[in-house]
């Protein structure tokens, strides 16, 4: 299913690039059908990290369950994605006053940091000429 | 374990517990140590756990007499399921938490004790096994801690005000509990900027029905403040940042202060391990006192004291000269909690420092503070007062003592003090005992220390039950004027409040 996608930092389309794949996500563990499952699609270090300069950004209706996208012709490499549940729809993850999220969030890989983030090493995967698909669950 | 093995034990221990036991892992080193050891040790009994989710009494037996005027609930909180999947948590303070509530009335006790449902517990029933890293433990398999709330248990101790009831542990959100049938509510949010901070388990009610409370956020580098009016509603926050956090289990009010005493037990991310290992005594960097004004939490005065460990405050308040006296059951180092509390949970008896009650003075305005022991030769810990006076002059502490028979590393007898005087008196449990928290309750319409009970459970490993004794406050050293005895042993706990009614 090709998602409804809204506010794009980036052309989805990779088309003519020489090695290119599909890349399927799907997030588990959506809690309610409230606001939008945010994905943004990294594929260097700082901007994982930064949470900035995404390649790609997905912004998928809630659905209770699951919620799942595909992001067509990607150029093979090293990618890494951070996704929040934007439950009350601001487009913003939430935080406390010390800045822990305070909305639904995970990482590819379900990666986990050591009190705090994890870093890229940890949520990153590869992607080369075949279609990959990648789940992720989201906690709150 | 193999089965032989289990068939000894059922025949013994679990029958004495009258609880099924719970299985031990095959390959579970921890697990299997536990239950040799028990065989020698019957004292172990406190630590065994349980996986029950739910233990109910209607009537237990009672030998003398409850007063009448005696109403209410004592509830009790601490780790009680030390084993998921038939794997055993290293850490005494790891286990789910366990709600205990003792309905006492009309000369009659009946017992309900609950696991509290965190959403670790609903992780780990799922998966049959030990998912998230906790405060002790951190197994090969554990997910790492990615917020506090994912390892939250609900163990430590509990809190009636503003008319909820809510189960506190000290690194993440209290949990509301439903205070008649102890179905677990959720998570308890005070407002979205403090939603998932930690929230101590040793709030104060001060005499004007103020609530206050803290939390050491540690990989946040900050310690947060809350002030919450009577209602329940919350007033105010601070935060006071700091580039090391150290763990901190208590802190005290007086009528116009708030004090953190930071010892220096300092956390350290990049350490592996688990949360208690990432943590780092520094004794050449002193215990620091910060002194806040209650109108104005944003700026703080800090006294600083050579290093010390404490976990447990009974009380503070402020003299007319502007110096402030403060109880607290004080240790020269934190090894009991990194020596003695893991290792109990493999069987093993590890002594390590223990705890004295001492009167610290802190005089804010030249800056300095001093402490000297109440009672120089007792072993104290778990210092309770008349609930009235927090922030006021108290001339009473309960504290759990030691008769010097027992076997265990923790206490078989209760102890009552005057601070000020050193006068006390003592009630022995026995060597088969180990005492748990005891607290005051005021007789309705009463005034004065002297003037009400001491509630409180004990663990009787030969008989295999938890008992508990009401005394009458003034005379402590008769003994109980009741004992009520469960037909069960329940996993040894840590803190809790008596809500009249």
């Amino acid at each position: 299913m090709r998602a409804p996608l809204l506010g794009l930092a980036a052309a989805l389309s990779f088309a003519g690039v020489a090695q290119a794949a599909d890349l399927t996500v799907t997030i588990q563990g959506v809690r309610s059908a409230d606001g939008y499952v945010m994905v943004a699609l990294f594929d260097r270090e700082d901007a994982f990290k930064e949470r900035k300069n995404e390649i790609a950004a997905l912004r998928l209706r809630a659905r209770e369950g699951q919620v799942s996208a595909t992001l067509h012709d990607l150029p093979a490499g090293t990618y890494g994605f951070a996704v929040y549940h934007d439950e009350n729809g601001n487009s913003e993850l939430d935080a406390n006053l010390l800045g822990m999220p305070t909305e639904g969030y995970t990482f590819s890989n379900d990666a986990r940091g050591s009190f705090g983030p994890p870093g890229f090493a940890d949520a990153k995967f590869g992607l080369d000429a075949e279609p990959l698909k990648m789940t992720a669950t989201l906690s709150y | 374990m193999n089965r032989r093995d289990f068939l000894a034990l059922s025949a013994t221990t679990a029958a004495m517990a009258g609880l099924p036991l719970p299985l031990a892992a095959a390959g579970d080193d921890w697990a299997k140590a536990f239950r040799a050891a028990l065989a020698e040790k019957p004292w172990l009994l406190g630590w065994l756990g349980t996986n029950e989710a739910r233990l109910e009494t209607p009537a237990l037996t009672v030998d003398g007499t409850i007063p009448s005027e005696l109403s209410g609930t004592l509830y009790r909180n601490g780790p009680a399921q030390h084993e998921v999947g038939g794997r055993r948590y290293q850490h005494w303070f790891d286990g789910d938490g366990m709600v205990q509530a003792f309905r006492i009335g009309g000369g009659k006790v009946a017992h309900l004790g609950r696991l509290v449902e965190t959403a670790k517990l609903a992780t780990e029933d799922k998966a049959d096994r030990p998912v998230e890293m906790t405060f002790g433990t951190y197994l090969p398999d554990m997910r790492r801690a990615a917020n506090a709330d994912a390892l939250n248990t609900a163990n430590i101790s509990m809190l009636h005000h503003g008319g909820e009831l809510l189960a506190l542990w000290e690194g993440g959100s209290a949990y509301q509990i439903e205070p008649d049938t102890l179905d677990t509510i959720g998570p308890k949010t005070w407002n979205p900027l403090t939603k998932g901070l930690p929230f101590s388990a040793h709030p104060r009610v001060d005499s004007q029905g103020t609530l206050w409370s803290f939390g050491y956020a540690s990989s946040a580098g900050a310690i947060v403040l809350y002030r919450i009016d009577p209602a329940g509603t919350l007033v105010e926050q601070g935060i006071v940042r700091m580039e090391r956090v150290p763990m901190v289990h208590d802190f005290v009010v007086t009528e116009r202060q708030v004090l953190l005493v930071l010892p220096p037990l300092y956390f350290d991310r990049e350490r592996p391990g688990a949360f208690l290992d990432r943590h780092v005594w520094d004794p050449d960097a002193g215990t620091r006192i910060l002194i806040f004004d209650k109108d104005d939490l944003t700026k703080h005065r800090t006294v600083e004291m050579p290093a010390f460990w404490m976990f447990h405050f009974g009380n503070a308040w402020e003299d007319s000269a502007g110096k402030i006296h403060l109880d607290l059951a004080r240790y020269d180092d934190p090894s009991l909690m990194f020596e003695t509390l893991r290792w109990v949970m493999r069987g093993e008896y590890r002594p390590a420092t223990t705890a004295r009650p001492y009167r610290m003075t802190v005089d804010p305005a030249a800056g300095k503070a001093t402490s000297e022991a109440i009672a120089e030769d007792a072993e104290a810990e778990f210092p309770r007062i008349d609930p009235r006076l927090t922030g006021l002059r108290h001339r009473r502490l309960i504290l759990l003592g030691s008769d010097g028979s027992a076997p265990h590393p923790l206490f078989n007898a209760v102890v009552r003090v005057d601070p000020e005087t050193g006068e006390r008196s003592f009630y022995s449990y026995g060597p088969n005992a180990i005492a748990e928290e005891h607290v005051f309750v005021p007789r309705p319409g009463g005034t004065g220390e002297d003037d009400g009970w001491v509630l409180g459970t004990v663990l009787n490993y030969k008989a295999g039950v938890t008992r508990l004794n009401v005394f009458d406050a003034a005379g402590l050293s008769d003994g109980p004027l009741a004992t009520a005895s469960l037909p069960y042993a329940l996993p040894l706990g840590l803190h809790g409040t008596f809500v009249a009614g």
